[in-house]
């Protein structure tokens, strides 16, 4: 790539003729028809394609086109309509290169702009095509213009690209065709930051940062109701449940400053909104993993767990009517409407009391030492729950980390949280060998129940409950392994200079 | 990534025109097509309007010390990428003597584009020689288009005689006829005789027409300059038959 911008912009509509002046002797333009398209961006919920430097789009029935960070462009079927999981799209290279970004969310319509579009050729001496012009004007009277030299050409886009740039009247453009038809969108990857409340600054009163991060998790849980509701992808119920867990847990460790008995009014209704979002959670976690552990059975045909998935894809659906009947109703409702006004009066009406800074190094200091006593005390062969213990303290350590980041020196703070991660990582296993195997269990009694569960599937789902425990012991055996540099000295000095 | 190779020991028999119009249907279809012209000639490279010329020749892709990708031109077809013909591909057989297991190295040299390209088409030089080794153990099918005359025939059963006696992966050998003249009896019957006789040669011939010479005027295949004419048809057909061999 070279150092001049290949896209420009225009007030006006674009003169070829002027351009193939500029170009001449080395290059010649041959212009192609002007033509009305309407252009279209897909991206997941979650800005996951921008966040990478990418984009995707589409021109009126055309392929979809996946533009790279290096310049490349990737070209692939499209689904036959949006929102599209990635299977929903034709196998092939573009569903390869989207698959590690995007899975498991679901492809959504960005935006949609109508432009007129003109594709024009530069030829060299010997009329070989090394790089196309495209150029695009919309209603408001601007125009862009983009040089895309062909591959093994890049030099030949560059002259052109300086050649260009003496033009009157075209400027090299900062922005992408992408960023413009963004401002036109109903959501843009700043939102969130955009709606930020005020950053949270040391001197912050206590009661007013707690309130703010609440806000942004409220935010979090009314962003994803929707897409949850419409099944638009897994991963909208996994966000809407992380936003319901964080407050909780700032609830129970930092709500005492907030005014009014709130934690103790609210604590209760979220608890019950966690409850309601968990079981098809846990199925859809158990559907992904489904297939990964079918391909681990030693003794079992994978498909004797057919049974088994059509089981577990039926209760699904009937947990998902009750899931959805109470992100509709009137409780729910009410229930974050009541939240947001509590939390915008803390937020307006809070003066003086404690700084943030003193509510995050007390709070933190008391969550670490809570992971350290339980950490202490766990050994090899402790009681199942005692691990679960310490896996909760680990999780409340990390959203304080986390909710108070602004805060902290990166010196401190880097490592801490590595090797905090490790050790969740660690735990999570562990937890997540028990309490699948348990559901196995549970499922399978409930199959056999109901005549559902054919004798080589019982055996598949033993195996599968066989393989869940050797899991799960060899995550305890790595347990001691990592939680021993989490309590060395190292990291209780990190805490303490964490937050001056 | 399935790898073609237009190739025969006898020259002037319309191999290049062969991979120049498959590899320009191959793309037409949505496939990721290069083309790599080995011919030091370079009619496919000029075909193209692509000037003849790799930095550091055969001997910087031979040796590894250029990368084939930064070689790579996109031609005017969508989808159609070549890997142009340099004079110093005349050299090839004395610098791949001088690599490790250097009848392997072609195929060692394609390996990175499994991702990149669904279509590989190699245009040989005519010879038999260490390229030629090189290439007929890179291949997944070796398209041999024949002029339907005695010689060739034998020079057919030459080429089975030597790839049957390849240890392991063999490529599929599909002969084809070419420069086919209906006026001539002798091809008529060389024609009806040779399927029957002989595996590997297939039902689609490639007649001889002006048109297809126009190609070096027109500097593009037929099948894009004129997609409606019997040679562009003919081309078309070809490809489905190969194509269909390979299911």
């Amino acid at each position: 790539m070279g150092t001049n911008s290949r896209a420009f912009s225009k007030q006006g509509a674009v003169d070829i003729e002027a351009i193939a002046a500029a170009l001449r002797p080395k290059f010649a333009i041959t212009a192609g028809p002007e033509t009305e398209v309407s252009h279209t961006w897909l991206d997941t919920f979650d800005w996951r394609l921008h966040e990478a430097g990418m984009s995707l789009e589409y021109l009126d029935d055309g392929p979809l086109t996946m533009q790279l960070p290096d310049g490349s462009r990737l070209q692939g079927p499209r689904a036959k309509k949006w929102p599209a999981l990635l299977h929903d799209l034709p196998a092939g290279r573009l569903r390869d290169a989207l698959d590690p970004i995007v899975a498991p969310r679901a492809l959504l319509s960005v935006v949609t702009v109508q432009r007129a579009m003109r594709e024009s050729r530069v030829l060299n001496a010997d009329d070989k095509t090394v790089a196309r012009l495209l150029s695009e004007s919309s209603n408001d009277g601007t125009s862009r213009l983009q040089v895309q030299p062909l591959r093994g050409y890049e030099a030949e886009g560059d002259q052109i690209a300086r050649l260009m740039g003496r033009v009157d009247g075209l400027t090299p453009s900062a922005t992408t065709p992408y960023d413009d038809a963004l401002t036109l969108a109903a959501r843009s990857p700043n939102d969130q930051e955009q709606n930020l409340a005020a950053p949270l600054q040391p001197e912050t009163p206590a009661p007013v940062a707690v309130a703010n991060m609440l806000a942004q998790f409220a935010a979090a849980i009314d962003d994803n109701v929707a897409g949850t509701i419409a099944a638009i992808d897994i991963e909208f119920l996994h966000d809407l449940r992380v936003a319901v867990r964080r407050t909780r847990s700032i609830l129970k460790l930092a709500g005492d400053v907030l005014p009014a008995n709130l934690a103790e009014r609210f604590a209760p209704e979220f608890k019950w909104l966690g409850d309601l979002t968990t079981p098809v959670r846990d199925l859809d976690v158990y559907l992904l993993e489904l297939d990964k552990m079918a391909d681990g059975l030693a003794s079992a045909d994978p498909r004797d767990l057919d049974p088994f998935r059509s089981f577990l894809v039926r209760h699904r659906a009937a947990e998902r009517r009750r899931l959805v009947r109470g992100l509709r109703s009137q409780r729910f409702k009410q229930l974050m409407s009541d939240w947001r006004t509590e939390l915008a009066k803390v937020a307006a009406d809070s003066h003086g009391g404690p700084a943030a800074t003193s509510l995050a190094r007390e709070r933190i200091e008391r969550a670490f030492r809570n992971v350290v006593r339980r950490g202490k005390r766990l050994a090899a062969d402790s009681p199942s729950e005692q691990v679960h213990g310490l896996r909760k303290r680990c999780k409340e350590l990390r959203y304080l980390l986390e909710v108070f980041r602004p805060l902290f020196a990166d010196a401190q703070y880097r490592p801490l949280i590595k090797e905090l991660k490790a050790l969740q990582d660690t735990l999570g296993d562990f937890q997540d060998g028990e309490v699948q195997r348990e559901a196995v269990r549970e499922f399978a009694a409930v199959m056999m129940e109901q005549g559902a569960a054919p004798p080589a599937t019982v055996l598949a789902m033993g195996e599968l409950a066989a393989q869940l425990d050797a899991h799960q012991l060899n995550a305890r055996r790595a347990l001691v392994g990592v939680l021993r540099p989490f309590l060395a000295n190292e990291n209780r000095a990190r805490v303490k200079a964490l937050v001056r | 990534m399935k790898i073609y190779a237009t190739y025969n020991i006898k020259g002037g028999v319309g191999k290049t025109s062969a991979a120049v119009n498959l590899a320009h249907l191959a793309a037409r279809s949505g496939s990721n097509v290069l083309l790599w012209d080995l011919d030091p000639q370079g009619a496919a490279t000029y075909l193209f309007r692509v000037r003849p010329k790799v930095k550091g020749g055969s001997r910087a892709l031979v040796e590894g010390t250029r990368s084939l990708d930064d070689a790579i031109k996109a031609t005017d077809f969508d989808g159609l990428d070549l890997l142009p013909a340099d004079f110093r591909y005349r050299n090839m057989d004395l610098q791949l003597d001088d690599v490790k297991r250097p009848t392997r190295r072609i195929h060692q040299l394609l390996r990175p584009f499994e991702g990149e390209y669904d279509v590989v088409f190699l245009d040989c030089p005519p010879s038999i020689s260490l390229l030629s080794e090189n290439v007929l153990h890179a291949v997944d099918t070796l398209l041999v288009p024949m002029i339907p005359a005695t010689l060739s025939v034998r020079t057919f059963d030459q080429l089975s005689g030597f790839v049957n006696d390849f240890d392991g992966r063999q490529p599929q050998i599909c002969a084809f006829f070419s420069m086919v003249d209906g006026r001539k009896s002798l091809h008529h019957d060389l024609m009806e005789r040779l399927p029957a006789e002989r595996r590997g040669i297939l039902r689609t011939a490639i007649p001889a027409l002006s048109i297809i010479e126009q190609m070096a005027e027109q500097r593009a295949p037929v099948t894009a300059f004129a997609p409606q004419s019997v040679a562009a048809k003919c081309y078309e057909a070809l490809w489905y038959e190969v194509n269909g061999a390979n299911g």
